[in-house]
């Protein structure tokens, strides 16, 4: 069990800078997760931290000690890869034993055939058997012993790979999308999983994935990564409801967060595309703006209850069961915006036909034009800020 | 025709031709050469008898017949193993650099795609002990005393007289071709010469099938050596590509013909009589059908065998998935 | 850093060895079809030798005049290869022999590879079966019955004898099939609702979706028949006019005389070059062709 810390790590490949000066620092037994689009440099800050990779400069710490020169096999990490990579010529039970035999048995020891006449290499073996076959009650994979990988599905293989991973004790788990490659159903419960292995071990986990809902699922802090930096790293709820980036507000969210263009106006009033001004005042200079405003904080009727609300022509509705998604197109404007609705509402919305969107306690996160955050007034900034998310945004109405 | 009847002759109409043309081509010759092994058979006459299985016991009671399973099995013996393990060493070698890979493959490829024929008489002119150059550069090695210490192994406290190399220089070079001692081991070395950039090539294919995160997995479970990564990833995952060069390379190092015939014709003293040129000079040459038919159908089981191995292995153990 | 760059110096190191030895066959070949006699004798000149013209004895007691029969040695040691022994008549051979050999392959085995991969018929696995026990014999080690069967219908000595027991490849019976196996039922059941025929199935659909393959296939096939000389050697037994470029090359060394070293280095070039040239312009195309069996 360790403490992570990466400091201002730089990473080119040629003369494309993937990593521009990465700083995080990772609590002991903290699930951490790394999440961006592809490209954004994620992966490559992963196998810098594995060691698999040299950053051209910056260091790794693990447990406060530098690590920046030691090969990955001595920072005593284990990884999950994204194909598993699981060592196909061998059994289940072979694949597990690998780490511990490596790191156990000596050189002598290890040598095919002669090495099984070392004294001393039965009780080693012995020993090694008792911790595998631990892991594997763990993961309940004890009937997959004798198989290979070839004979697994895929979240077989995902289990073993993760077992290859616990055998041997490491200070921190690294996972490298360890789910991107099972069906969504399988997905789902393995997060789970993943989540309650967490708690269990109670070491530290860095977590890479491109998938949003992961990162929210299962993690105490989510670092967002674009472009190779990190925009933000907060816990889940404070990178969901207290974006500090725009890119960030963009990334995280399915449906995506609306955006309209908007302008800040002298004494704090902003106003956006369809003439939609709210009450609250933000703290900045006249400015063009952009608002964000998440589905699930808009409302939409025929005809807005206060007057003060966006004109637009529905276009889509899509349901969910519980919900329903109204997508609506702002006048002519060529914006859309998409609204989270009841099913009633959404059944007194004719297709084509005219609606008023407003936001409900004019909850909106807005951002200056270089993706910076401007905060309302009465707002709390930074860390905390999403607690007062949370709760109703004061008298705005 | 109607549509419904020519659909249902169609594919025997496709595959008639390949079917005859198999059986003519490839069967029947296998059971011509089967049965004529039992007879005193020679083109040309009009009679011949059975005479049982005289010719197979000629094969393996005879010494030239012995010499000649000896020379095939030895050449098969060396060249195998000598040009897999260049052929995987300069592989491993040229995946693992950072520039001017493309140009190692090509030249260590160069032999496969030259007429072995033409080479084996440039070689032969090499190895000319008068005019050849080998044994000119090896002559002049004996005068520096940097090389002749280096390859004498006098530079490791051996006595120059009693090495190959420092014997040699006080003397006398071998005549490589024209030498019982040395004949094969020519031969040898000029099939591995030719055969080792092919199976160069099929390891480099075989290496880049291997997946980078196999080894990212080996280096964080523990694999810090090469050797380790080497005996954890890379030769079990080139399993299924050793077991082919293997199977390629015996077979065709079986079927030695061009460089025997043209350099040594199977001697000095049957020393390089290997089997396909034995088939050659008995069957052809001196019509002696029989013992040509016998040799060929033990070469068949030969070569048979090792397919079927292959193939064997192919479906047991290297397959993984 | 620092330990990984004297790596790589050491591997180049090791690697370029094994370049010399490689090459050395090739150097020296080209070196000797450069030189005069003299020169290859005493083995001195460097590469191409001096080029000091010389007197070529042979012309001179043909009776010509001394000046006439001056000679440069590489024009002596190319002209005398094409003048000596018709080497344009076996590069002509070659070029007959491998193509009308690629070319029957094809005709017999990409309809045989269609109806066992996408046709289904009674008999096929019995088919597909005898292909299987087929790859298991190599056509040269049945060289011998292949040689009675020929003499027997009176073939030997004849351009038929050279492409005959070419004609079917099983193995690309087997590389086809496996290439068809890939593509798409949908493409031949559009074909069939377009109205073509079977026949027109197999070359106007599948043959150009094959093409890669056929291409690596005739790269491979081109490669070995080329540089055969076995077989040739077997069923050509004198006839100048049907000698292949390895079977003339032996047959000029069979009666060599001092001078004709030149020369003979000359034809061996001559014969290698092509293949090496095309192998060098498309180093990939030829590599995947020559390796094509390890798809087995």
């Amino acid at each position: 069990m360790a403490t992570v810390t990466l400091r201002n790590i730089r990473k080119s490949f040629g003369t494309t800078e993937v990593l521009k000066g990465v700083s995080l620092d990772i609590a002991d037994g903290e699930f951490v997760s790394l999440v961006g689009p592809s490209g954004c440099g994620k992966s490559t800050l992963l196998k810098i931290l594995a060691g698999l990779e040299p950053q051209n400069s910056g260091d790794v710490a693990i447990g406060g000690r530098v690590v920046n020169h030691i090969r990955p096999s001595r920072r005593d990490l284990a990884m999950v890869f994204q194909s598993y990579a699981l060592y196909p010529h061998l059994t289940v039970e072979e694949n597990l034993m690998v780490p511990l035999k490596l790191r156990r048995l000596n050189r002598m020891e290890r040598l095919p055939g002669l090495g099984h006449l070392m004294p001393g290499r039965r009780q080693k073996m012995h020993r090694i058997r008792a911790v595998v076959e631990e892991t594997t009650e763990t993961l309940k994979i004890g009937d997959l012993l004798a198989r290979k990988p070839g004979q697994l599905s895929g979240g077989q293989r995902q289990r073993v790979a993760v077992g290859r991973a616990m055998v041997r004790k490491p200070v921190a788990f690294l996972m490298d999308e360890p789910l991107s490659n099972l069906d969504a159903a399988l997905r789902v419960h393995m997060r789970a999983e993943i989540a309650e292995l967490h708690r269990d071990l109670a070491t530290t986990f860095v977590y890479v994935t491109h998938d949003q809902a992961e990162a929210l699922t299962m993690s105490d802090r989510i670092a967002v990564m674009m472009d190779g930096e990190v925009l933000q790293f907060a816990s889940p709820d404070e990178v969901y409801h207290d974006p500090a980036d725009l890119r960030v507000a963009q990334f995280i969210g399915s449906p995506k967060m609306n955006t309209l263009p908007g302008a800040l106006g002298s004494g704090g009033a902003v106003s956006t595309v369809g003439g939609y001004t709210f009450a609250r005042a933000f703290d900045g200079p006249p400015q063009t703006v952009t608002v964000g405003l998440r589905p699930e904080h808009l409302a939409i009727a025929p005809k807005a209850p206060n007057g003060r609300a966006i004109p637009v022509t529905v276009r889509h509705k899509e349901n969910l069961g519980s919900d329903f998604f109204i997508h609506a197109n702002v006048g002519d404007t060529g914006h859309t915006m998409i609204v989270r609705t009841e099913p009633h509402t959404a059944q007194s919305l004719p297709l084509q036909g005219a609606a008023e969107i407003w936001s409900v306690e004019d909850r909106a996160v807005v951002f200056s034009s270089d993706n910076r955050r401007i905060y309302a007034s009465d707002e709390l900034r930074g860390i905390g800020a999403a607690d007062l998310a949370l709760a109703p945004a004061g008298a705005a109405q | 025709m109607t549509g419904r009847a020519q659909a249902r002759t169609v594919p025997y109409l496709f595959v008639a031709p390949a079917v005859t043309l198999m059986v003519v081509i490839l069967l029947v010759p296998v059971a011509i050469a089967a049965l004529l092994s039992f007879t005193d058979y020679s083109l040309g006459n009009a009679d011949f008898s059975f005479v049982g299985i005289d010719n197979y016991e000629d094969i393996f009671s005879r010494r030239t017949y012995a010499k000649m399973i000896a020379s095939s099995l030895i050449y098969v013996g060396v060249v195998v193993p000598a040009s897999i393990g260049l052929g995987l060493g300069s592989a491993l070698l040229i995946s693992s650099l950072r520039f001017a890979q493309d140009f190692y493959k090509a030249v260590f490829f160069l032999p496969t795609m030259a007429a072995l024929l033409a080479m084996a008489i440039v070689w032969e002119f090499m190895l000319n002990p008068t005019i050849g150059s080998v044994n000119a550069l090896l002559s002049a090695g004996c005068a520096s005393p940097f090389w002749h210490g280096l390859l004498s192994g006098a530079f490791l406290g051996v006595d120059p007289a009693t090495s190959w190399y420092g014997n040699a220089c006080a003397t006398g070079f071998p005549l490589w071709l024209g030498d019982r001692a040395y004949a094969l081991g020519s031969l040898c070395f000029i099939g591995v010469w030719q055969a080792f950039g092919f199976n160069m090539v099929l390891y480099l294919a075989g290496l880049t099938a291997i997946p980078r995160e196999l080894y990212h997995a080996a280096e964080m479970d523990g694999a810090a050596s090469a050797w380790d990564r080497f005996r954890l990833v890379t030769w079990p995952l080139l399993g299924p590509t050793t077991v082919f060069v293997v199977t390629i390379t015996t077979i065709r190092s079986f079927q030695v013909f061009d460089s025997v015939e043209a350099l040594t014709a199977g001697g000095p003293s049957k020393s390089t009589y290997v089997m396909m040129y034995a088939i050659y000079e008995k069957a052809i040459r001196q019509n002696l059908i029989g013992i040509g038919a016998a040799i060929t159908v033990v070469f068949l089981i030969f070569v048979m065998a090792v397919t079927l191995i292959q193939r064997h292995y192919v479906e047991k153990r290297v397959h993984y998935s | 850093m620092m330990r990984s760059g004297i790596g790589e110096t050491f591997k180049h190191l090791v690697l370029l060895i094994g370049v010399v030895i490689v090459i050395a066959p090739f150097y020296m070949m080209v070196s000797y079809s450069l030189k005069s006699p003299s020169e290859i004798q005493t083995n001195s000149g460097g590469f191409a030798g001096s080029q000091q013209p010389f007197v070529d004895e042979y012309c001179v007691k043909l009776g010509n005049p001394e000046t006439a029969c001056t000679v440069r040695p590489a024009v002596y040691n190319y002209v005398t290869a094409f003048s000596k022994a018709p080497l344009l008549r076996y590069l002509l051979n070659g070029v007959v022999v491998t193509v009308s050999i690629f070319l029957i392959q094809v005709v017999v085995a990409l309809p045989c590879a269609y109806a066992l991969s996408k046709l289904t018929f009674y008999g096929r696995d019995v088919v597909f079966s005898l292909v299987l026990f087929c790859l298991l014999i190599p056509v040269h080690a049945i060289a011998l019955p292949l040689y009675i069967m020929l003499s027997k219908v009176g073939l030997i000595n004849s351009y038929a004898a050279l492409i005959v027991p070419w004609t079917i490849s099983v193995f690309g019976i087997f590389l086809m099939r496996q290439f068809f196996l890939t593509v798409p039922d949908e493409l031949i059941d559009a074909a069939r609702m377009d109205g073509m025929s079977e026949f027109s199935i197999v070359w106007r659909v599948m043959l150009p979706t094959a093409v890669p393959a056929l291409l690596a296939f005739a790269i491979f096939s081109v490669v070995a028949h080329w540089n055969d000389y076995f077989w040739p050697r077997v069923v050509i037994t004198g006839n100048q006019d049907l000698f292949t470029p390895p079977l003339g090359l032996r047959d000029f060394r069979g009666d060599l005389d001092g001078n004709d070293y030149g020369p003979m280095m000359a034809i061996a070039t001559v014969i290698v070059t092509p293949l090496v040239v095309a192998f060098l312009i498309a180093q990939r195309r030829f590599i995947e062709g020559i390796t094509l069996t390890g798809m087995k």
